[in-house]
């Protein structure tokens, strides 16, 4: 009998305290999970590593344009405008940032990325209808035009409109302007997010393929100023960061 | 196992059933009284939107109320003209470097640079926005051509320039940082005040390349700078009074007024390095640029 009670007041007590719990969070209970805050990586990586491992699906232009780029960085004929001029990195490298970024659930409607590196701001329009083929064609963006939903405890951004004007990577990975992307972004923790992208480019990869991030949620932070040429904040803490 | 037993968990289980609905109703019906018993939200300006911005109607700041002192003026021996004011030469903006509320250091630093234009040295003058550089705090309330944007959350605004993506960020608490490292944009605290008003204090303000206007009017790291920002018209204009104190660079504090018009803009990529040589060779201000990446 003793042993009912105990698991009877075991199970009420849970019951409560879920509830509690659910409440408590109501804004996102039912409706968008919570995703704002800083977050700050502690690893990175100049080549994008693919989920799965090997090597990016190159297409033979997408080879061909690879080994130019990568000759053109080595000679100086190419120049890296993200990081010489501070353009705005482009999907996926904007993710293989070593600073930090925000989420912010706002204004209504949207939620906006903001990046240290390079003061990047990407406006996420929820539940918009992706602009047409020609506006998109009109006004190509490094990070291109996002729209986005909540589909349970994630964020799927798809992104297309992109300039063709960014590399994949820090080694020099093409992209094309017709690129598509779709990002799944969600909490695997109370202080862990983590971005699944998934580049589409038949151009240039004969196949889709998809970059895993995680990061630290780092409210202790604030995000600085960034002006291209001066010094910034330290990062040598994030494994993997090569001061040059 | 008997059927007294039996009987006897079956009763259990109702009882624990009831124990358990009974929390929950608890912890159910509790949670909207304790809501209803939390003070009203207090009202705030609506001053963020996905839908739209606010668009700055000048590049120079306009008067204050009267009584206030108002900001530095064109240079009255090089009168301004520009692109948009009809028939003639168009000029650049020199300052009023006789004006005598400048300290004499930065009375003469902006007739250095006025110097700079007369002597065909640098044609057009460093203007932080057309060359890429962040527009200070208040400067960065000067640029017109596009719209601006907010962001508020509970304990946070942040003010979004749609040009090169420049951020803003006010933290609405009571007290500033023991200590504020200088930066561009500095360190902002804001709170609203009347449901109206979005009233902003910043200090920490770097000086290199920093300018509070168009005219080239430097300020040194003891700038302070309160900027009250209030919807007019309706809520289809903007206005922010602010008030720039700098007891190195100004004998009294200046008052300064900006305006801007709702338009209904949602945010774009602008990127300023993005074809912005000097294709004129017109002495260009160089833009920002890192001959050596950090990472």
């Amino acid at each position: 009998m003793e042993d009912h009670h105990r698991v009877c007041a075991r199970a009420a007590l849970a019951i409560s305290a879920f509830l509690a719990a659910s409440i408590v969070s109501w804004p996102a209970w039912g409706g968008e999970p919570d995703l704002s805050g800083i977050y700050w990586a502690t690893a990175y990586s100049a080549r994008i590593e693919i989920v799965g491992g090997g090597q990016l699906p190159f297409t033979e232009a997408g080879k061909a344009a690879y080994e130019r780029n990568i000759a053109g960085l080595r000679d100086e004929s190419l120049s890296d405008d993200a990081r010489k001029f501070c353009v705005p990195d482009g999907l996926p490298r904007v993710w293989a940032t070593p600073y930090p970024f925000e989420i912010v659930q706002g204004p209504p409607g949207n939620v906006t990325i903001l990046h240290e590196l390079n003061h990047q701001v990407r406006a996420v329009r929820l539940n918009k209808e992706m602009p047409g083929y020609r506006d998109l064609l009109a006004f190509p963006a490094y990070n291109g035009h996002s729209v986005g939903r909540y589909e349970d405890d994630t964020l799927v951004v798809e992104t297309a409109g992109f300039n063709g004007k960014t590399f994949a990577d820090a080694t020099g990975a093409p992209q094309s302007d017709e690129m598509r992307t779709v990002e799944r972004i969600r909490k695997v923790s109370p202080t862990q997010l983590e971005v699944v992208i998934t580049v589409i480019d038949p151009e240039y990869y004969a196949k889709e393929w998809q970059a895993r991030f995680v990061y630290n949620l780092r409210n202790d932070l604030r995000i600085e100023d960034y002006l291209c040429g001066e010094a910034h904040r330290d990062i040598s803490s994030v494994a993997g960061v090569r001061r040059p | 196992m008997n059927a007294a037993i039996g009987k006897r968990t079956s009763i259990a289980v109702t009882r624990c059933f009831l124990a358990c609905a009974l929390c929950a109703a608890i912890v159910v019906w509790s949670a909207p009284a304790s809501a209803q018993t939390t003070p009203a939200k207090e009202s705030i300006p609506e001053l963020a939107s996905a839908s739209f911005a606010w668009r700055a109607t000048r590049a120079e700041w306009s008067d204050p109320p009267a009584g206030m002192r108002g900001p530095i003026k064109n240079d009255p021996e090089h009168p301004y003209h520009g692109n948009l004011d009809g028939p003639g030469q168009v000029t650049v903006r020199m300052g009023n470097w006789r004006d005598p509320v400048l300290k004499p250091w930065a009375g003469a630093q902006m007739r250095a640079s006025n110097e700079e234009v007369l002597s065909g040295k640098r044609q057009v003058p460093f203007t932080a926005q057309a060359r890429c550089y962040p527009g200070g705090v208040p400067g960065q309330l000067l640029y017109p051509a596009e719209p601006f944007y907010f962001i508020q959350t509970p304990k946070q605004v942040w003010m979004i320039w749609q040009r090169d993506h420049m951020v803003r960020r006010i933290y609405l608490t009571d007290k500033h940082s023991e200590t504020v490292k200088p930066s561009w944009f500095g360190e902002s605290i804001g709170r609203y005040e009347n449901g109206d008003t979005l009233i902003v204090d910043t200090i920490g303000l770097s000086t290199k390349n920093s300018y509070i206007d168009n005219f080239r009017t430097p300020h040194t790291e003891r700038l302070h700078v309160v900027e009250r920002f209030k919807p007019a018209g309706d809520g289809r204009t903007l206005e922010a009074l602010v008030k720039v104190d700098d007891p190195d660079t100004f004998n009294e504090p200046l008052h300064m007024v900006q305006r801007w018009r709702k338009v209904p803009n949602p945010l774009l990529e602008t990127v300023c390095a993005e074809n912005n040589a000097d294709h004129f060779d017109q002495g260009l201000f160089p833009i920002p640029q890192a001959d050596k990446p950090d990472f």
